[in-house]
């Protein structure tokens, strides 16, 4: 007999195929449309139904190729639906499909005998005749479309190619859907493993946006990871400050190892030979030598993964990840956790790095701003919100002789913990030129040799300034730094035009020079470092611009919230650089009251002087009556801060008032009034009585006041 | 040199925090073959009870090894004002300028 070929039964020499063809119409219609919605099972079924009537046949089976057993697997069968049931195999060449699979040819079987077949359930049926086709897709067997009459029947050669022509497009369809099955499967599983990265990353990168990776934060990212790789349990263990053990930092489904704070030597037990292999280490079936914590066999763990965290090479701790029931990790899910380790490994040490910094940072900015008479002084330091950017910028306050007060702002150009500590030492150092009365250029000129001489490498901007309080006389040289800005009561901010020099330390050159301003009473002077003014894209003249402009919204503002409110325009600490703000006004009128609170310290007798002398000046008080008061108030902080009390530091306070043209005074500490202790204590009370018109000491369990008078001259 | 006179000097203000250090000073740079000791306080715009102590304290050193104190303060000083309260002249004449200080002290 001689059948078509397969692929050349579309030919069109066989004209009956044409009709035969017609009748495929439908089933051609049918496989297109089901195709779209249905899933291969339905196909199959829907398919064989519509074959086996068109056919005109008792059964029809489908059996498709396992390439990788070599075997066929009936998949779908009408009149046969044993087959499919009892999952029958049909090897390759064996038996009647098996021979049309190997051989790739149209078998027909007149008789069914023992002999020709090997499928049990063929002869069971009672099929009499069978006639068989491969089913193929671009030469490659997928496997056997056959039909079975249980009368014995001579298929036509007509027969033969509609089965043909049917198998060809049932494979295509077959094909087609397995495709469409498998790129939903890939497609799927690309997007799971996607979703997995972006949850993983979104989690991450949550973590090192922040400004310090908290327990809470850690906490959350292993709950992650826990959650994309379907385990039980996750641990981080980090390497001990002597280097030499792990100790158990975070941990979810396993919180009792922090609890217990856990502790495993470097190179002992499973954590701990990850952390000396440096490699991830894996243990399907976790055995009682290989774990050395016994925690994690009394929780039944049964699978361990774990993943050295490392920094450059530098290996900081250990993330495990555990299974209560045995499990396999793919090399994709291993990988997964080892991207997992990197960052919570750089999130941990961006954490510590950025926690030194910013302790580092703020015990070298000034802990308190001096108290000076007749100038109100705010400052402001932020970390950036990008942990790689702290440390360097800052700000300083130096009393100077006289009532003068130098006011400092720097920022160091490197960042991180080196920038903090150079700051530190420019800044004792402008303290230390300051006091010893130079100029603000020569105090530049210092600091700029200093820097030189560090050996580091290092530069800053620098203005210093030195500002008269009592004239508004302001002298300040700037290196490399961005201009004073003046804040008036209202309107506008100036930007003071200095003379601009280099940063200090880059090169040996010109003398620094200073240019002088007046600064009017009402008005805030501000020195501020870049990260006020600087905006992603956006030009430093125009950021200037805008800082001047838009500071008239905060005119007259008192310096605290003029710092607040600038650094809120600024939306510091979303940016990624650090911010210093440093804000000095003087007062445009005589405050109705002086407060002052001083540090027990004799060194707070000669402040004092200056707030009070300034103040009764401008109250009107002539000079020889306030040199009286100011010897008599002089006497009561001397008495304060002689009994100052206990080995903590102490306060004492001034409050000083216009009551019915009298000055009221009183000195007020925390410490018991000590009687006079020889004859040097006891000439201060008779001094003071003798200076002022009326003198009383209250002397409580909590403290002490002398309250003093005297009439102002010249008023009623 | 038996005519000899060491002169002190004095900062512009004295309080509690560098009166003792100043006492000090003063007492140690007294050699005792010195006549005596002039406090110059031409200079001094401040002065409180621990600088009244200062010098009476001084004073009363002196005294016991026979040298003489005199104080330079000018008429016009805040600081006068301060030493006549507490009737320093008692221990101390004050003059109004250096060289009758230095006068007074040679004896």
């Amino acid at each position: 007999m001689a059948y078509p070929r397969p692929g050349a039964a579309a030919a069109p020499e066989v004209h009956a195929l044409h009709a035969a063809d017609a009748r495929l119409q439908h089933l051609s219609a049918i496989t297109e449309a089901a195709l779209a919605h249905l899933d291969l099972d339905d196909l199959l079924e829907t398919l064989l139904v519509r074959l086996r009537e068109i056919l005109g046949v008792d059964t029809i089976a489908i059996l498709l190729l396992d390439p990788e057993e070599g075997v066929l697997v009936a998949r779908a069968a009408k009149g046969l639906e044993e087959e499919v049931e009892r999952g029958v195999r049909i090897p390759l060449g064996d038996g009647f499909a098996g021979r049309v699979a190997a051989e790739r040819r149209a078998i027909f079987l007149p008789e069914v005998t023992r002999d020709n077949v090997v499928n049990e359930i063929l002869i069971e049926k009672g099929v009499a005749s069978l006639l068989g086709v491969p089913m193929l897709v671009e030469g490659a067997v997928l496997g056997v479309l056959h039909i079975g009459s249980l009368r014995p029947r001579d298929f036509s050669d007509d027969d033969a190619g509609l089965l043909q022509l049917a198998a060809d497009r049932m494979a295509l369809a077959i094909e087609r859907a397995r495709l469409v099955h498998s790129e939903r499967t890939a497609r799927a599983a690309a997007e799971r493993r996607a979703d997995e990265l972006v949850q993983l990353q979104a989690i991450t990168d949550v973590a090192l946006g922040r400004l310090s990776l908290d327990d809470e934060v850690l906490s959350e990212m292993l709950e992650r990871v826990r959650e994309v790789l379907a385990v039980d349990t996750v641990a981080v263990l980090l390497v001990s400050a002597e280097g030499d053990e792990l100790v158990a930092r975070a941990a979810r489904g396993l919180e009792e190892e922090v609890e217990r704070g856990v502790r495993i030597p470097i190179g002992k037990g499973f954590a701990g030979r990850i952390a000396a292999q440096r490699e991830p280490i894996l243990l399907e079936e976790v055995k009682h030598g290989d774990v050395l914590n016994p925690l994690l066999r009394e929780k039944g763990i049964r699978t361990l993964l774990g993943v050295p965290l490392a920094v450059e090479e530098r290996v900081i701790g250990v993330l495990h990840v555990g299974s209560f029931t045995p499990r396999r990790f793919t090399p994709v899910e291993i990988g997964l956790l080892e991207r997992a380790a990197e960052r919570i490994a750089l999130g941990v040490d961006r954490a510590r790095q950025h926690t030194i910094a910013e302790l580092l940072q703020r015990t070298l900015l000034p802990a308190q701003l001096p108290q000076i008479p007749n100038l109100e002084i705010a400052a402001r330091y932020l970390t950036g919100a990008d942990d790689a950017h702290v440390g360097g910028d800052w700000y300083d306050v130096v009393v100077l002789p006289k009532g003068r007060v130098g006011i400092a702002i720097g920022d160091v150009v490197s960042r991180g913990l080196r920038a903090a500590a150079v700051m530190g030492q420019m800044r004792i150092a402008l303290r230390a030129y300051a006091l010893d009365g130079d100029g603000p250029g020569p105090v530049l000129d210092k600091l700029d040799r200093l820097v030189r001489g560090l050996g580091e490498r290092e530069m800053a901007t620098v203005a210093y300034g030195v500002l008269d309080p009592a004239d508004g006389t302001l002298e300040i040289a700037v290196a490399g730094h961005l201009p004073p800005l003046v804040v008036p009561p209202s309107g506008e901010g100036r930007l003071l035009e200095c003379v601009s020099s280099r940063p200090v330390g880059v090169v040996a050159a010109r003398r620094y020079e200073s240019s002088t301003f007046q600064v009017e009473r009402g008005e805030t002077l501000v020195l501020y470092t870049d990260g006020l003014v600087e905006r992603r894209g956006t030009a430093i003249e125009a950021g200037l611009r805008d800082l001047a402009s838009s500071v008239a919204s905060l005119a007259g503002r008192a310096p605290d919230e003029l710092c607040d409110g600038l650094l809120a325009a600024a939306g510091a600490g979303t940016v990624a650089d650090d911010v210093a703000v440093l804000a000095v006004r003087i007062p445009a009128e005589a405050a109705k009251r002086l407060e002052l609170h001083l540090a027990a310290d004799p060194g707070s007798l000669a402040v004092m002087r200056r707030a009070l002398g300034d103040w009764l000046r401008r109250i009107g008080m002539d000079e020889a009556s306030a040199y009286d008061v100011m010897v008599a108030v002089g006497e009561a902080a001397a008495n304060a801060i002689e009994h100052a009390y206990g080995p903590s530091e102490a306060h004492f306070r001034l409050e000083a008032t216009v009551e019915d043209g009298s000055l009221v005074v009183s000195v007020m500490d925390e410490g018991r009034w000590r009687p006079a202790r020889g004859s040097h204590r006891g000439r201060g009370l008779a001094m003071m009585e003798e200076l002022m018109d009326d003198v009383q000491v209250d002397s409580t369990d909590r403290g002490t006041a002398i309250t003093m008078r005297r009439r102002i001259a010249g008023r009623t | 040199m038996d005519d000899r006179v060491v002169i002190a000097a004095l900062p512009e203000e004295i309080d509690l925090a560098n009166a003792r250090g100043i006492a000090s000073i003063v007492a140690a740079a007294v050699p005792n073959d010195a006549v005596g000791l002039v406090l110059d306080l031409t200079a001094t715009t401040y002065l409180d009870s621990s600088g009244v102590h200062l010098v009476f304290d001084l004073a009363a050193r002196l005294m016991a090894r026979q040298q003489t104190l005199a104080l330079a303060v000018p008429e016009t000083s805040n600081v006068r004002r301060v030493l006549e309260l507490v009737d320093v002249t008692v221990v101390a004449p004050m003059e109004p300028d250096l060289a009758a200080a230095k006068e007074r002290a040679r004896g």
